[in-house]
């Protein structure tokens, strides 16, 4: 009996797997960002909504960030001391209307929670994206 | 009802979208809750519901996303799209959330027939998922389906 290996194939499969898992994570791991995206505009506070409508998911060279592009969403996630605000500085309110000065009691933390639920998914989209990639490679 | 609409290989998206949509939309319409309060479906949108969801007369609010692809060989011939799909709804109770979402995979699952006679394949429910936030005034239940399915289509041959 003889077994034949072939060194240079096995090298060859496993060179090309490494890229393949790499794409297919980075391709999951957008998918679970947008997951998040999703769960942070449910939880973003509506004073304005531009809190909501101006977050989006963006893929960089590093991978993938979530950017919050409203000057409320810093102050929302990490907190603030009650304060009076003018109505000038509302943009396009769903709660508060009219002119005048209303008074901002708490913060709401929309990102962290977002994460914090969107997590638990993150090993099976994982695992799956890592399949898909030995999948497609022929394991 | 004619809710099947054939599918093409130039407008694979929206063609694969309406079929889910258009079967959601005509199975997936009302439920009762406790007290035999009846809860219809208020919306059936494609994408986050930004401009419904502060207005609880709003929900209940269904959203079919739209299908991500992957494409692998089939035959020599032939090429498949390996896609997914989420189903999911927004209400004001967990009890009706729950409901809906037996009534989406319900819609599904009997559907694959009509499905298949369409080139849409292998339907199959890829996993659940519950979520629940209060804002202000509105508590809101969301419950989402994921669905995979296959799609094979003749591919362009070029040497």
């Amino acid at each position: 009996m003889v077994i034949k290996t072939n060194i240079a194939g096995v090298i060859k499969t496993i060179d090309g797997l490494s890229k393949n898992v790499n794409k297919y994570v980075s391709d999951a791991s957008g998918d679970f960002m947008k997951e998040v995206l999703i769960a942070a505009r449910k939880r973003a506070p509506r004073d304005t909504k531009w809190l909501s409508r101006n977050m989006a998911v963006t893929k960089t060279k590093n991978g993938w960030d979530l950017i919050v592009a409203s000057r409320q969403g810093f102050f929302q996630e990490e907190g603030f001391k009650p304060h009076w605000i003018h109505s000038d500085m509302i943009e396009n309110s769903t709660k508060l209307r009219g002119e005048g000065f209303f008074f901002v009691k708490k913060s709401t933390p929309f990102v962290r929670p977002a994460l914090s639920h969107s997590l638990a998914h993150l090993p099976k989209i994982l695992s799956s994206a890592t399949k898909q990639a030995i999948a497609k490679r022929g394991g | 009802m004619k809710i099947s609409t054939s599918v093409s290989k130039a407008s694979v998206i929206e063609d694969i979208w309406k079929n889910f949509y258009d079967r959601i939309k005509a199975q997936v319409t009302t439920t009762t809750i406790t007290g035999s309060v009846v809860v219809p479906v208020q919306n059936w949108v494609s994408s986050f519901p930004d401009q419904l969801i502060d207005s609880k007369s709003d929900y209940p609010i269904v959203v079919v996303e739209n299908p991500k692809f992957d494409n692998e060989s089939f035959t020599m011939t032939k090429g498949t799209y390996k896609g997914k799909i989420g189903i999911e709804v927004y209400t004001n109770q967990g009890e009706s959330a729950d409901k809906f979402l037996s009534q989406i995979m319900e819609a599904i699952e009997t559907y694959k027939y009509q499905l298949k006679l369409v080139g849409i394949s292998m339907v199959e429910l890829d996993g659940t998922d519950s979520d629940k936030v209060s804002r202000d005034k509105i508590k809101v239940h969301t419950r989402r389906a994921l669905f995979k399915f296959k799609f094979n289509y003749s591919k362009t041959i070029a040497y």
